[in-house]
């Protein structure tokens, strides 16, 4: 009944404002690149009606007619007015120039100067590569998820991971997007990198509350990000340098104004340096190395049409082959996706955007010698057909409706091998199957000049099929019996009900108040062995035995601009409810996938997170950046693990403060700082130790029920532009990661030292710092 | 995948940072006081079980005074439906702790189910465990694969071929005993198996064996294993092979992650079927062979 009730609300909206109306529509781009500008602000003031372009940069406006005077403005870019008579819907594309201020100011945001008063979307966030590349990080190299992990409601899974739990959600829960492609790793070498190659981006967008409901899958966050279209005017390279690894980025036209191409491609060199170090040592064989390659084709066939093809591809390959023996170990995972998206505007008001994608993950481990060898392989492939729409009938109502179709294909760990001359492991590849779909609408529409709603609905499908082995375990966990399922007969289906609601009361012109209602579905899940997020975590789907995770968060916040939109302000309560959540039952190792299903190893329960967050952000000036806090609490039930007792979700921290912020000293130099506090990570204690076997076991107490100490930590950088012409600039980025070198534990464990012969021996904790102060220094270059 | 986490942690350390290890001041949860069961009931032996009690985690530990922990005042009941069995307790040679409660009457047969009750301190412990039946080893071999070294000569694993039955769901679990050498036997390394990737097939493996007690515990004999955990040539060796259930087959496997309290695994209880108590009640189906090593 609820369900048919927001329908009802969505017709009804599209018959206010029925008048004599005209469209002004089209793109507005960057002047010397030709590259979209997303959220670039199109207003009319006489009729104080506005919007702003989407991800691909269009926009479409419904006016009175008569003669219009439009503003279009984007922060760092040249104003632009125009007046127009209006007398049928028109076709308007603007091309914007960098204002002369961008090279004396830094801008950290692209949208509309109020949108944090305006929009109605709550715990939505978008950084600008230009802050993001000015952020200190270990090694100097750029990284999204760092970055993002500095906003309020945002955690890192560990010291230095680009793991990252958003408002109490697990690790799996965050929808991550390169040019809407999911990537279901983000991260390389354990995490510590993530695999999105700044040189290669335009925009990164984090929803952490009312996720609309043209996103759906995970119930945290959507974490999107966008790649440069590459310059549709002139050829242009460039890259960079760094400890750690180095990049080289290479765009221009291949017909002016009509397509472009943009590639992209980084590699470490963390083998190379080893090679010279380990020799003769222990680890003399081992060789590791990771690489991103991004690639973008753009081709804008008429004024109504447009497409889009994209790729990644990315890869970790580790190596050891032991010089003493014939023993060769090796571990290759990544990444790959590619996206073809056509965008056609059937009319002034009806833009489409229609997407086919293919996205793979996998993670492979092969170990080997004369009489053995053994293969696991993981993996995740996804084939997506999705089509959104915008509809723009009048001013005051912005509609999007559309639908996606996912087919999964993943393989939880798949074995195979070979001990003498006998091959074990699967009969071929031990795959799972699913279908997905979801279909959805939303208005974004303005009920009065304060009131704005943005009402949606969204209809997810699930559908794991066949071939498919279910194997029953009787109650002391041996197999007493087999179903198989045939190709495409259905093992379980789940339908999902997704409301999404929020609304923003305008209180002035420089304040607001918003609320959000959502209710999520997961069919996908990650079984995690550790919080950091290994590679061989697994990915597994909604089965007969697992059921979709659900969320559902409850939001209210209070937004304030001062300084003619230089400060932004915001506090946001939140509480979250999150069921069917998966964990490893206790004891359990994970094991391969064969004569058993994984998901018999898991065990199934609940989440509560609620917190309050903080943020105040300065978007211009020589000083920007932003001060987040955020007080939290994540909790866990899971009726048979920790003896049946709610427990603290290994990321909970209680409090937590980022502070991120940039001065511009000189055309020359800038300085940029991160400090981040937070409580410290929570353990299990030690509670006892036993005798088993002539050996001593621990008996563990209450999970997560200690903390660590306080997790601190201050970052220093300075960017010097050393040269900078028409034609070349070049700039030298310094940091110092960690600055006053605080000892952070990365873990903690118990250390024996003596004979338990002669009652010598006792135990210490110790803990592991993985970074201490850490120079370093990145170069980078660009030819225009 | 330790390899691959150790493997990992070494080199993002050495490669990034060089971070460091420090101690540190933790908490600890508050102590209980609960009883371990180490009990066997095996093919064609009586039960042997273990009682001990748990010790505070930073507490000492000194196994030439195992009197703080043991326990010799309790009753200890096995049955099999039939008869019950009640255990006497006396030492045991070369085990740690070197005292057990043996039973006097019940010998552990094949497909056969064996309860065990224990009453210590006004408290009652319960298990209830199950022996399988066994198949015997095809054949058995030694192959040198390395040198000694100290001696420099030949040195190698045990090598077994095994016709696994076509039912899933069979648990193994292996031990070593050198006659002469070992007063006890000993699990091999990687002790505990299952036939889930060999199910049904005839196949060859290999047996390196682990370190014994002494090698674990005595300062002089840790230090270094010159054999380098393989059989040498003019040994004899017992290999125990034994079909065990699937929960004590559980219980060893989630020994191996209970120490694992780092960054890249949780820490896990060890798992126990004793209601009441820690440990294990494992019944286990025992094949014998001794391979001479010439």
């Amino acid at each position: 009944m609820k369900n048919i009730a927001l329908i009802g609300v969505l017709l009804l909206s599209l018959t206010l404002s029925a008048q004599e109306n005209y469209t002004v529509s089209g793109y507005v781009t960057d002047a010397a690149t030709g590259e979209s500008l997303i959220g670039a602000n199109v207003f009319e003031p006489s009729q104080s009606l506005g919007t702003s372009t989407n991800v691909y940069g269009f926009y479409s406006l419904t006016l009175a007619g008569g003669f219009a005077n439009i503003r279009i403005s984007y922060l760092g870019y040249k104003e632009f007015d125009i007046t127009i008579p209006l007398k049928s819907d028109t076709t308007l594309s603007f091309e914007l120039e960098a204002s002369s201020l961008i090279t004396d100011e830094v801008v950290v945001t692209a949208d509309s100067p109020d949108r944090n008063v305006e929009g109605v979307d709550m715990g939505r966030v978008d950084l600008e590569l230009d802050l993001i590349k000015q952020i200190p990080v270990v090694g100097g190299e750029v990284d999204v998820l760092k970055s993002i992990q500095l906003l309020p409601g945002v955690q890192s899974a560990a010291e230095g991971s680009s793991g990252f739990y958003v408002r109490g959600g697990g690790a799996d829960q965050n929808l991550i997007l390169l040019d809407e492609a999911v990537v279901y790793n983000a991260s390389h070498l354990l995490g510590f990198f993530s695999v999105f190659n700044a040189d290669a981006l335009k925009k990164v967008e984090l929803i952490k509350g009312g996720m609309p409901a043209n996103y759906g899958g995970r119930l945290s966050s959507v974490l999107d990000i966008s790649q440069r279209d590459g310059n549709y005017k002139r050829h242009q390279q460039q890259g960079g340098i760094g400890l750690i690894a180095s990049r080289i980025t290479a765009e221009g036209p291949i017909v002016e104004d009509r397509a472009s191409y943009l590639f992209s491609a980084r590699r470490t060199y963390v083998d190379l340096f080893l090679a010279p170090f380990v020799r003769g040592t222990e680890i003399e064989g081992n060789t590791y190395f990771f690489y991103d390659l991004n690639l973008k084709l753009n081709y804008r066939l008429t004024d109504r049409d447009r497409i889009y093809v994209s790729g990644y591809f990315g890869r970790d390959d580790f190596v050891f082959n032991d010089p003493k023996s014939d023993y060769q170990n090796s571990i290759p995972w990544g990444n790959a996706t590619a996206s073809v998206r056509w965008n056609h505007l059937f009319t002034d008001k009806l833009f489409v955007n229609t997407t086919a994608v293919f996205s793979d993950y996998y993670f492979q481990y092969e170990a080997s010698n004369s009489t053995f060898d053994y293969r696991l392989y993981s993996g995740v492939q996804d084939y997506t057909l999705k089509t959104d729409f915008s509809y723009h009938p009048n001013p005051r109502n912005r509609i999007k409706f559309g639908a996606n179709y996912i087919r999964h294909i993943i393989t939880p760990s798949n074995v195979g091998g070979r001990q003498q001359n006998t091959s074990f492991g699967a009969k071929g590849v031990n795959r799972q199957h699913a279908h997905e779909a979801a279909v959805y609408a939303l208005n974004d529409f303005d009920v009065s000049e304060r009131l704005r709603i943005n009402a949606g609905l969204r209809v997810s499908f699930f559908n794991q099929v066949g071939p498919f082995d279910r194997y029953l375990k009787d109650p002391n966990g041996s197999i007493e019996d087999t179903v198989s399922y045939r190709t495409g007969e259905t093992v379980q289906s789940y339908l999902g009900w997704e409301p999404r609601f929020s609304a923003r009361y305008r209180l002035n012109d420089k304040s607001s108040v918003k609320i959000g209602l959502v209710r999520n579905y997961q069919y996908l899940h990650l079984v995690s062995f550790s919080a950091l997020g290994l590679p061989s975590d697994l990915w597994l789907p909604s089965s007969d035995v697992v059921k979709p995770q659900t969320g559902h968060q409850y939001s209210v916040g209070y937004f304030q601009n001062f300084r003619n939109n230089t400060y932004e302000f915001s506090i946001e309560v939140f509480y979250k409810e999150l069921d069917n959540l998966v964990a490893y039952k206790e004891g359990v190792t994970p094991n391969e996938n064969i004569a058993d299903n994984p998901d018999n190893n898991l065990t199934f329960g609940t989440g509560e997170a609620y917190g309050v967050e903080f943020f105040v952000k300065k978007s211009t000036g020589k000083l920007t950046g932003w001060v987040g806090y955020t007080l939290s609490r994540s909790l866990r039930y899971f009726p048979e693990l920790n003896e049946g007792n709610t427990f603290l979700a290994i990321y909970d921290r209680p409090h937590d403060i980022s502070i991120a912020l940039n001065y511009k000293l000189s055309e020359k130099w800038s300085l940029g700082t991160v400090f981040v506090f937070g409580s410290g990570s929570n353990y299990t204690p030690p509670k006892s130790r036993y005798l088993i076997d002539g050996q001593f076991y621990t008996e563990w107490g209450p999970r997560n029920s200690k903390c660590l100490p306080a997790y601190h930590r201050l970052d220093l950088s300075a960017t010097w532009v050393a040269r900078k012409t028409k034609r070349f600039e070049s700039s030298f980025v310094f940091s110092v990661y960690n600055a006053y070198n605080r000892q952070n534990p990365f873990f903690v464990y118990f250390d024996g030292q003596g004979s338990i012969i002669d009652g010598t021996y006792s135990l210490a904790a110790r803990q592991i710092t993985l970074f201490p102060i850490l120079p370093s220094v990145t170069w980078n270059f660009k030819f225009l | 995948m330790k390899t691959l986490k150790n493997i990992f942690l070494f080199l993002s350390v050495l490669a990034l940072s060089g971070g460091c290890e420090s101690n540190i001041d933790l908490e600890l949860a508050d102590y209980e006081a609960k009883i371990s069961v180490e009990g066997y009931i095996t093919t064609g032996k009586p039960a042997r079980i273990h009682l001990t009690r748990n010790i505070e985690f930073l507490g000492t530990i000194d196994l030439t005074n195992y009197e703080d922990f043991i326990i010799e005042d309790a009753l200890v009941v096995v049955s099999n439906g039939i008869v019950r069995d009640t255990c006497e307790f006396d030492v045991a040679p070369g085990y740690l702790p070197p005292v057990a409660y043996f039973g006097t009457q019940i010998i552990g047969q094949e497909n056969q189910r064996y309860d065990l009750e224990v009453y210590i301190d006004g408290k009652l412990l319960t298990a209830s465990t199950y022996i399988p039946k066994v198949n015997s080893l095809d054949s058995l071999w030694w192959k040198a694969d390395d040198v000694h070294l100290e001696t420099g000569d030949s040195v190698g694993p045990i090598h077994y071929q095994y016709s696994d039955p076509d039912t899933l769901g069979n648990y193994y679990r292996l031990y070593y005993q050198r006659i002469g050498i070992d007063e006890i036997p000993f699990a091999t390394s990687g002790a505990t198996r299952t036939d889930r990737l060999v199910n049904g097939l005839t196949y060859e493996s290999t047996v390196y064996r682990s370190r014994t007690y002494a090698e674990r515990y005595v300062p002089e004999e840790s230090e270094s294993v010159p054999d380098q955990f393989r059989f040498v040539p003019g040994q004899a060796v017992i290999l125990y092979w034994d079909a065990i259930s699937s929960t004590t087959y559980e219980f060893w496997q989630s020994t191996r992650n209970n120490e694992a309290s780092d960054a890249f695994s949780p820490s896990q209880n060890v798992a126990s079927n004793i209601n009441g108590g820690l440990g294990i009640w494992g019944g286990y189906a025992e094949s014998i062979d001794t391979v001479y090593i010439p």
